[in-house]
This record gives structure tokens, sequence and C-alpha cells, in this order.
């Protein structure tokens, strides 16, 4: 369920008199507004329908997919190949995102990977693998050089990773006012193995001016939408520091086949910890930049957040912004599906995932008090830098009744995920609000 | 735990009975109108001019899943414009599109 939400039902849980006393009835107001909105006649129907009062309600308020509602909307609409329960944002560009109970996976199988397009991706029925060519040049480089995807293989040595992607504006849409953009809920994120050459060893061959590199911008082979050639689709990067990790891979297969048609083919790049948007698909040229790279979704406010932070709806001016780079700690509850149901004395396994943009989660607590009380979860290390990392925790609950699980992770820098909605930004970027889970104990 | 069921009941109904009242200009609007099956927008005044110059390039889930007020409608006209290949709009065109948006698609 989105965040925003969430804070909705809380405020459908206080009675008229609690309301009348705390003087919320202007925001409560709205949020009955914003919650009729989104529903529509059904959802009051279902609310009238009510068995148990409050299970009905809370259902309402926290179905993880609720946020969607619009988007389910659009009809026949669908990617062959992806698993029934994708979340279809849009279709021109295709955008769509996973319920969390779809991102249980240990590895992101091809059905359960969300789709961000900006632009057309190229047909890959149209596309001649062996004649696809990167090439690399820049103000940067020392001169320009074409590899073929064969090049690369002969070349460089490879490297399987499992490394995790997930969209900037993942999580946009528990953000008020709303930011423009997807309103991505919780699950524009997924984690497959990825097979390539870093970009080191290929910067390395090309050769460059390490003075004057300061950072890295790619070029791609997806159309922009209004077709005209001027322009691209996309044309993100990444600072040099992050272009020479060691993670930091130029790939040809995901899952180890080739990199499906949404997702890449037949070249990509793979820019850990950052924005997704920094994994440029359908590659074809790397660009080594004396100065930060200024194409299509580098400047303005996309991908961008406030140097300061701002209050909720502030305009703020291109200079205050400043580029989106590592993502904050975040996890997600996989296991089980918000709305499960156990008893009171038996134990429930709540599973998930945990990542971090600096690419290390130390710790994950689960709470079933609102984080009154914190339980250690069982957290595994990864298996390699930037794989995220499952987590499992035996729960036992001692009263029957409506309980949520809430998940929170730590990095190794020690930061962890605010239990509250993050600093808003003009774009709703970097949402790492816990998730939750709704959980129903019988007596 | 029971006590708050006590008093979730008349919230409940309580929040039935207002749902006309807080249902919004949007949720009318939609009422009053029929939805276009082919772009999900409201079929009211200015819809014709909307799906003629805002879903040639892209679907209009791209820009009805949340509403906005005038003032970032424009902006992101402007955007689409300086950045994106959008073309110019008449004065009367560019007020329709804006009237159409501010009062279908407001902040919800």
């Amino acid at each position: 369920m989105t965040d925003h939400k969430n804070e909705r039902s809380d405020q459908a849980n206080k009675s008229e008199q609690e309301i009348k006393e705390t003087g919320e009835l202007t925001e409560t107001g709205a949020a009955r507004r914003s919650f009729l909105g989104n529903l529509g006649k059904g959802g009051a129907a279902l609310a009238v329908f009510g068995l148990g009062a409050e299970t009905a309600m809370q259902t309402l308020f926290n179905r993880s997919t609720l946020s969607s509602a619009v988007a389910a909307g659009i009809e026949g609409f669908h990617v062959d190949g992806k698993v029934d329960g994708f979340i279809w944002l849009n279709d021109r560009p295709i955008n769509g995102e996973l319920p969390p109970h779809l991102l249980h996976d240990e590895v992101t199988p091809f059905p359960n990977m969300f789709i961000r397009n900006n632009g057309v991706p190229p047909e890959k029925a149209g596309i001649d693998a062996s004649a696809w060519t990167l090439t690399v040049h820049g103000e940067a480089a020392n001169g320009e050089k074409s590899y073929t995807i064969a090049d690369l293989k002969e070349k460089f040595e490879h490297h399987t990773l499992q490394i995790w992607i997930e969209c900037g504006g993942n999580g946009r849409a528990a953000f008020e006012p709303s930011p423009r953009g997807n309103q991505w809920d919780l699950g524009a994120v997924g984690c497959p193995t990825w097979t390539g050459v870093r970009l080191r060893d290929v910067l390395d061959d090309v050769g460059y001016d390490a003075d004057k590199a300061v950072y890295i911008g790619y070029k791609a082979g997806d159309a922009h939408l209004s077709g005209r050639d001027d322009l691209d689709a996309l044309s993100r990067g990444c600072p040099m520091r992050k272009a020479l990790e060691d993670e930091t891979l130029i790939v040809w297969a995901m899952n180890d086949e080739d990199i499906p048609e949404q997702h890449g083919y037949p070249l990509r790049l793979i820019t850990p910890g950052f924005p997704g948007s920094a994994s440029g698909k359908w590659l074809t040229e790397i660009l080594v930049r004396d100065r930060e790279h200024d194409g299509q979704g580098m400047t303005g406010h996309s991908y961008r957040v406030p140097r300061h932070p701002v209050e909720p709806g502030a305009d703020v001016p291109n200079e205050d912004m400043v580029v989106l780079e590592e993502m904050p700690v975040k996890s997600l509850i996989t296991y089980p599906e918000t709305g499960a149901e156990t008893s009171v004395g038996s134990t429930l396994k709540v599973a998930g995932k945990a990542w971090d943009g600096y690419g290390d989660v130390e710790e994950l607590h689960v709470s079933t008090d609102f984080g009154v009380t914190w339980q250690k979860a069982d957290l595994k290390r990864p298996v390699n830098k930037f794989a995220w990392q499952t987590w499992e925790a035996d729960i036992e609950f001692s009263e029957p009744g409506f309980h949520q699980v809430w998940a929170v992770a730590t990095n190794s820098k020690g930061d962890r995920q605010p239990m509250v909605l993050p600093g808003w930004n003009p774009r709703g970027y970097g949402n790492n609000k816990a998730h939750h889970i709704d959980v129903r104990v019988k007596a | 735990m029971k006590s708050k069921m006590v008093l979730l009941l008349p919230a409940i109904l309580g929040l039935l009975w207002v749902a006309p009242a807080f249902a919004g200009d949007h949720v009318e609007a939609a009422e009053e109108y029929k939805t276009d099956s082919e772009t999900g927008l409201i079929k009211a005044p200015g819809f014709d001019t909307v799906k003629n110059n805002c879903t040639v390039c892209h679907s209009a889930r791209l820009f009805t899943s949340r509403g906005y007020t005038r003032k970032i409608w424009l902006e992101q006209i402007r955007w689409m414009q300086d950045t994106q290949g959008l073309w110019e709009f008449s004065p009367e065109v560019e007020e329709e599109i804006l009237d159409y948006l501010e009062t279908y698609y407001p902040p919800r």
C-alpha cells in the first residue's frame, strides 16, 4: 500500500469525536476526498458491505496496489511474458511495476522485472546483434573506438553479478503534493543477474585523460516519444568515481540469456546503486565527458533533488537542484502478501529483500507494534556487492486482532529507513519509507 | 481493540454520509461526462483539443494518474515545448487545454 494512504487510514481510524478534539477536520476532509476520488463508488460500496468494520477499512487502506487503481484501468495492455499481477502504469512509454509479494524471488526473473521506459525501444526482431556497436568517445577520451558485442566478449574479462536496479521515482505516489511523473508505488525494483564486462576495462582500452574526465554519459538506441531524431529519449550517466567501480558493467545477458527487448537488448549499462536511469538500455555510445553530462534527463529537475531540504510544494530553481546519486537504504516485505492470516501461538515467517545505494545493508529489524519494540531479522550477506539481500524473521503474535508488520533496514553507514515519509522533493525521488504488511491474527 | 471498533463504526458511517459533499470536482466531473475508451480522458469540453495535442506522443495515463494546479500544468507544457519537441499552441488552444486540465484534473 502506498504510504500516503496509510496516513489516511490513520485519519479514518479516528472517531468524529477524536477528530474534533484534535482539530484535524480539514485534513480529514481532504483525506476523505482523496480516498473517495481514488476508490470511486466501488470503494464506498465495499465499505458498506463492511464485514468487521475495522478489517474492511484497514484492508481498503492498506493494499499495496491501491494507488495503482487508476493504472489498472489500462485494459488489454500487456508485455508478453510478464507475470499476472504486473501493474501497468503506462503503455506509451511502457511503465510497469510489481506488488511487493511478486518480488519474492531471490534472483528476479524476467516475468517479475519492472519496466521503466522513457522512449520507444528498438524492436528486437529488427536488431542484428552481431552488427550492434558500442562507440566510446568524448572530450576526455583519447580518440574514438568502436566495439561489436563479439569484440567486448573477446577482449575483456567477463563478470556475472547479481545487481538490483531501482527506479529513482519508486515510491513517488506517496508524496503530497503529487510530483509529476509515473506514480510508482513500491515495486519499481528488481535484482536479476547480469553478464558482461567492466566499464572500467573498456575505458582503459580506449584511454582517457584522468585529469580531464569528470563524468560518463551514454547514448541509446531507443527513440524519443515525439519521433524526432534530434532528441534522445534518455541520455544519462554517472561521475567517473562510479564509472570506475568494479561492479559498473556493460552487459549483454540478463539471467544468463540475451537481455529481453524491454530491458535493453542487445547491450546495456549497469550502474549499481544509482537510480535505474543511470543504467542505460539499448546502449550505443559512451561519452567520456570533461563536465557533468548534460544529456536528456540530466538537467532541470530530472533525476535531481534539492541541495537543501524544501517545504512540500516549493518551487525550486534549477540551480538549487543536484543530481540524485546513491539511492537510499530500503527494504520490502515480499512474503507473505499483505492481508495474511495467522493465529495466536503459531509462528508466522515474514521475509523480504533489503538494499542500499552504497552496497551493503547491515541489519534489518521488524516491529509488530509500530516501532515501539524491534526484533532483529536474519539478514543474509549479499551474494556480491550490490545484490539485494534476503532476510526473514519468525514472528509470534500474543493477541488476536489486526496487526501490522513493519520492516526497517540499516545500511553500513548506520543510516536507517525512516518510518515517516522522507523529505518532499519536486519530482518525488528517493522515497525509502519503511514498508509494512497487514496481518490478521485469530484467537 | 473492542473499544476501537465501537468508535470506528460511527466514523465509517460518517464517512459514507459525507461522501457526496466531499466527493470533489474531479469525481463529480467524471460522473457527469463519459470517459473516452481509447485515452481514458474525461469527455468534457476541451477533450478533443487535449486528445489531439496531448496524446500524440505519449498516452494520457502519463498525465492523468494524478492532478495538478493550472500553474503546474502550464509549467509542464512549457517544459515539453522547450525540451521535448512539443509544438507551440495558439493562445486559444492553450487556454482550452489549461481550462480542461485545471477543471477535470485538479490536485487530488
